[in-house]
């Protein structure tokens, strides 16, 4: 079940063709830009961020596909502070003047450091400074060791050897010079529909379809500050493009059933540009995580009269939470399982989902806003990770693997195996809320037996989710590829995390096991959840479920358990110290 | 005592040993996978008796622990149920791994089939005059080691394994053989100094493949025969060419032939082991090895990256007669002369016939628009039974990612495919599992058993 992905491009081969080409901007670029007012230009650059621009293998608006190059070439929403752009600077059109600009004027941007890379290692060995974080486009592609280094890649690649940790940063880092390349040169800018597919600005057609040209024409606006020709451009351009796909529509596969639909289908793709540019400014998981926030700070302070407040917080903030979801379900086509990013949103999202419930179980207790304020204090967490470390979770939409494409079993599996880690992590939440009680002198045993009981709850989900998870996993396996268990790392690691909880639970009732051990051992078995849910992909790195590997956050991961494992070292010392 | 024994069969502290040391050897074993590959930790860990033995344990354990608590009360219902799935399920996989069947099949397009291949290793010695097998043997990948004899009923005669790799890289070489037909192989080296390059080449003389070499610019080649007039202009040079001749004649003289851009041309006799520059920058070259009647043959060592689970293993072999020593990969063959009798060996995937076949009528692969990035793979295939009582004796269906095809208790899914100058080959992985329905049953049973377990105990608190 090895699928290779060769998407080695002519830069791989011949790697000094990148400064010949970089050297040449298209034709109808020419002088520098610089950006006009925000106020006058919004409306013509509202046309042109909505632009259907086809890429990464599917139609987005331009406005995402200047975000995600953002991303990715700086690991970060924005540019390095210096080099951000004046007027449109926190604005919804930063991106897309900056990817304009990169277009217009990517000679000038070829030289200054903006392209993110913090591999030490591998900064060493290519000879560039190591304690710089961003580096120019030029001065990477002229890396001394470069060329060696890829040459030794692409071999290893060839006979399907693992990558080295260094050699993985260094490719990505010549896909980050590809796609500025690639943005630069205007190849990126598959806006042209046509029989044969999307063709991008340097392709013939563009110019004798007037596509290139009325992009000339937008940068050349843009560059004049001229609100009112930008505006017709911008008009033009995408008037000319929808005529044009409407042509491909009704004459592309010669039947007469889709001719009807042509315009149709134009509208449809209109709304979702719409829908996607409206969801790419909203962040409705940053907006979920700041009421979270809120709502954790209002349950700790705990105001007496303002009981309510914190529960109407943590309601609206799941709300936009659910919303968030829907939207993206609605732009990807998929449910949120198929990456890493997508899971660390899915599980806050589980986590205030069993709050909810348990709390409901207990409402008539006063004491039951523990629940609420561990569940906010994971879920702020994880959505804040989820928010700021594109590098490692990486948000951008991407197609998926075959193997993940339209699978009933496979949404319901990894679904329900993300719901139990939810279950998990709260019960991992209020664990660590159990063990600061067993700090204190005089620990509040009534207290302690009551949250105890909430964290079983907890994990009694996560158990019956975890355990229905991992047998749905065998099922999708068995419906997939004919092989209900392979002890394969991911399938292993979610049993064994299961294995672990089923061990406390049972040395509970064998008596081995009294309150305090109990709350420990299951805070310890978090760990085991994190295995299978990061470690498998991050630091295994093998197995079938190889569609979901990637790199980086390790040190952040490993900085948590280890303070993980030291709070749980205090407490059991003090505990060992009042007993 | 017998009492005692099934006492602590059926403890809690029994199931929480087994529980942890379970989990404990499952994390183990993935570190080691990700550390040596996954066919190592199935041979080493999944697929051992002691792994098993840990499953049977757990199994004795939870079959005690009910057992012991029988007749059971109604509260119980969750507990008894959730302990019997995990029965059921352990039968079912049981079943699976000692009659199911897990192979793949891979077609051409156009091409019929009815033989599968299982990833199970096994070991055929071919009698050639009699046109039968003389030994058909299953091994698994722990059995074979030093030591291992394999026999089929001939007195004082078979075959011991010397040496297992279990990833090995091959290298081609050449041996003398005793047949006089068979052409000379010579072993030429080039060396620069300056840098550092070393080379080595193996020529078989007159080969339309392995007659001829290119290194870096040069053009190499290797025939015999008279030393004729014609030969030096029967392949016309512009005399700007690198490259090197090498010719023995009939009497056993090795001549050369040699012209660089920078030298020109020059010519001689050679013998191995001298040196002699070539002109092209500081390269020198030399002969090594020079065999008259040469064979291939095949070396194989250790593959230095642990990792990679596509290199073959390779075993080495001695017959107890002659001590004749035989390299075999997985999926070669070799003939060998034993007691004057052509013996074909052959180790490789054992393979079964299926009661049908199956036909790729096409293959194909939809990508992403505007990339290169595979999207779906579909196989169109026709089955073809040749079983008259059948329902259909010829049909077509496609299959594709999780669509899989299942007939005759057999089931057919896409698993990948190859891409070859000839076409596509698409790669089905043929699969019959008779523990399917207890493993789902026991599935059912532990789910259900958790569930009503946590409901029952709720409403009791």
């Amino acid at each position: 079940m090895k699928l290779n992905r060769q998407n080695l491009s002519f830069f791989r081969a011949e790697p000094f063709l990148f400064l010949l080409i970089l050297i040449a901007p298209p034709a109808f670029l020419k002088a520098p830009l610089c950006l006009a007012s925000a106020e006058s230009l919004q409306t013509g650059l509202e046309l042109i961020a909505k632009l259907p621009i086809q890429n990464g293998g599917r139609t987005k608006p331009l406005d995402s596909f200047a975000r995600d190059s953002i991303l990715f070439l700086t690991e970060s929403r924005k540019l390095p502070e210096n080099l951000r752009p004046e007027k449109f600077r926190g604005s919804d059109y930063e991106s897309i003047t900056v990817l304009l600009d990169w277009l217009d004027d990517g000679e000038t941007w070829s030289h200054r450091e903006f392209i993110a890379f913090n591999h030490i290692e591998a900064k060493k060995q290519l000879g560039l400074p190591e304690k710089r974080k961003y580096f120019s486009p030029i001065e990477i592609a002229r890396a001394p060791q470069l060329h060696d280094v890829m040459r030794g890649i692409s071999e290893k690649q060839k006979a399907n050897l693992k990558l080295s940790s260094t050699e993985t940063a260094i490719n990505r880092l010549v896909s980050q010079l590809e796609l500025f390349q690639a943005i630069a040169t205007g190849i990126a800018f598959q806006i042209l529909p046509t029989n044969e597919g999307w063709k991008s600005l340097t392709d013939p057609q563009s110019n004798e379809t007037g596509i290139a040209p009325l992009m000339g024409a937008v940068l050349q606006a843009l560059k004049n500050q001229d609100a009112d020709k930008l505006d017709k451009a911008a008009q033009e351009l995408v008037g000319r493009q929808a005529l044009l796909y409407l042509n491909v529509l009704k004459n592309g596969d010669g039947t007469s059933a889709r001719a009807d639909s042509g315009s149709e289908h134009l509208t449809v793709l209109a709304q979702k540009m719409n829908q996607e540019v409206r969801f790419n400014r909203l962040r409705p998981f940053q907006k979920a995580w700041i009421l979270y926030f809120l709502a954790l700070m209002l349950f700790l302070i705990g105001f007496k009269k303002l009981s309510w407040a914190p529960w109407t917080f943590l309601t609206l903030g799941f709300f936009i939470h659910c919303y968030g979801f829907v939207e993206r379900c609605l732009l990807t086509g998929h449910p949120p399982v198929t990456n890493m990013y997508e899971s660390t949103i899915w599980v806050p999202w589980g986590v205030v989902l069993f709050s909810f419930m348990i709390s409901f179980l207990y409402r008539k207790n006063p004491r039951v806003n523990i629940i609420p304020t561990a569940a906010t204090a994971v879920a702020v967490i994880s959505l804040i990770l989820a928010d700021n470390v594109p590098a490692v979770l990486d948000p951008t939409i991407k197609p998926l693997e075959p193997v993940l494409r339209s699978n009933y079993w496979l949404t319901i599996h990894v679904l329900t195996i993300t719901l139990s880690y939810a279950a998990f992590a709260l019960s991992l939440g209020i664990g660590n809320v159990i063990l600061f009680l067993f700090l204190k002198k005089k620990s509040p045993t009534e207290t302690i037996q009551l949250y105890s009981q909430f964290m079983y709850r907890a994990i009694q989900f996560g158990v019956v989710l975890l355990a229905a998870g991992t047998i749905l996993g065998g099922i999708w396996a068995d419906y997939s590829w004919g092989r209900f268990w392979g002890w394969d790392p991911k399938e292993t690691w979610a049993l064994i995390a299961l294995l672990m909880y089923l061990g406390i639970l049972h040395g509970k009732w064998a008596g081995w096991l009294g309150r305090f051990g109990v709350v420990i051992g299951s805070v310890l078995c978090f760990l085991g959840v994190l295995m299978a849910w990061y470690g498998v992909n991050f630091v295994l790195g093998v197995g079938l479920h190889s569609y979901g590997f990637s790199t980086g956050g390790l040190s952040a991961v490993l900085a948590f358990v280890l303070l993980q494992l030291l709070y749980v070292a205090v407490v059991a010392l003090r505990h060992k110290q009042l007993h | 005592m017998i009492s005692r024994i099934y006492r602590f069969c059926g403890s809690l502290q029994l199931a929480v040993f087994v529980i942890l040391g379970l989990a404990l050897s499952l994390a183990l074993a993935t570190f080691y996978e990700s550390a040596y590959g996954t066919k190592a930790v199935q041979a080493n860990v999944y697929q051992t008796a002691w792994f098993s033995g840990l499953l049977i344990l757990l199994g004795i354990n939870i079959f005690c622990v009910a057992a012991q608590r029988y007749p059971w009360k109604k509260h119980q219902t969750g507990f008894v149920l959730a302990h019997a799935g995990i029965l059921v399920l352990l039968f079912g996989s049981a079943l699976t791994r000692n009659f199911g069947i897990d192979g793949s099949l891979a077609l051409n397009e156009s091409e019929t089939s009815n033989i599968i291949t299982l990833d199970e290793p096994q070991f055929e010695i071919w009698d050639r005059a009699s046109n039968r097998w003389l030994l058909r043997r299953n091994l698994r990948q722990n059995d074979i080691k030093p030591g291992l004899l394999l026999e089929w009923g001939e007195q004082g005669l078979g075959l011991v394994v010397q040496e297992f790799i279990p990833k090995a890289v091959a290298e081609r070489l050449y041996v003398s053989t005793e047949q006089t037909h068979a052409p000379a192989a010579i072993q030429i080296e080039i060396t620069s100094r300056a840098t550092g390059i070393r080379s080595e080449q193996w020529l078989l003389a007159n080969d339309p493949d392995a007659g001829h070499a290119t290194m870096g610019l040069a053009q190499i080649s290797f025939a015999q025969g008279a030393l004729a007039k014609s030969t030096s202009k029967s392949k016309p040079h512009d005399g700007t060419d690198n490259s090197l001749h090498f010719l023995l004649t009939p009497d056993g003289t090795l001549r050369y032939k040699l012209s660089s851009r920078l030298l020109g041309q020059s010519s001689g006799v050679i013998s191995t082991n001298k040196s002699v520059t070539t002109g092209w920058r500081d390269f020198e070259f030399r002969v090594l090895k020079s065999i008259p009647h040469a064979q291939e043959s095949f070396r194989y060592t250790n593959a230095s990256n642990n990792v990679n689970d596509d290199a073959p293993s390779a075993i080495r072999l001695e017959t107890t007669i002659d001590r004749t020593p035989v390299w075999l990969g997985y999926g070669d063959s070799i003939t060998a002369r034993v007691r004057g009798r052509e013996l074909l060996f052959r180790y490789g995937p054992r393979y079964i016939a299926l009661p049908f076949a199956i036909r790729l009528k096409t293959f194909q692969m939809g990508k992403y628009p505007g990339t290169d990035r595979a999207m779906t793979y579909t196989s169109l295939v026709n089955v073809l039974d040749a079983d008259k009582t059948a329902l259909q004796t010829e049909f077509s269906k496609t299959i594709t990612m999780n669509e899989p095809l299942t007939y005759r208790n057999f089931t057919f899914y896409q698993a990948s495919f190859q891409q070859t100058e000839k076409g596509y080959v698409s790669i089905l992985s043929v699969n019959r599992d008779p523990g399917r329905i207890a493993k789902y049953l026991g599935s059912l049973l532990i789910v259900a058993g958790i569930i009503i377990m946590y409901t029952l105990r709720f409403r009791k608190n």
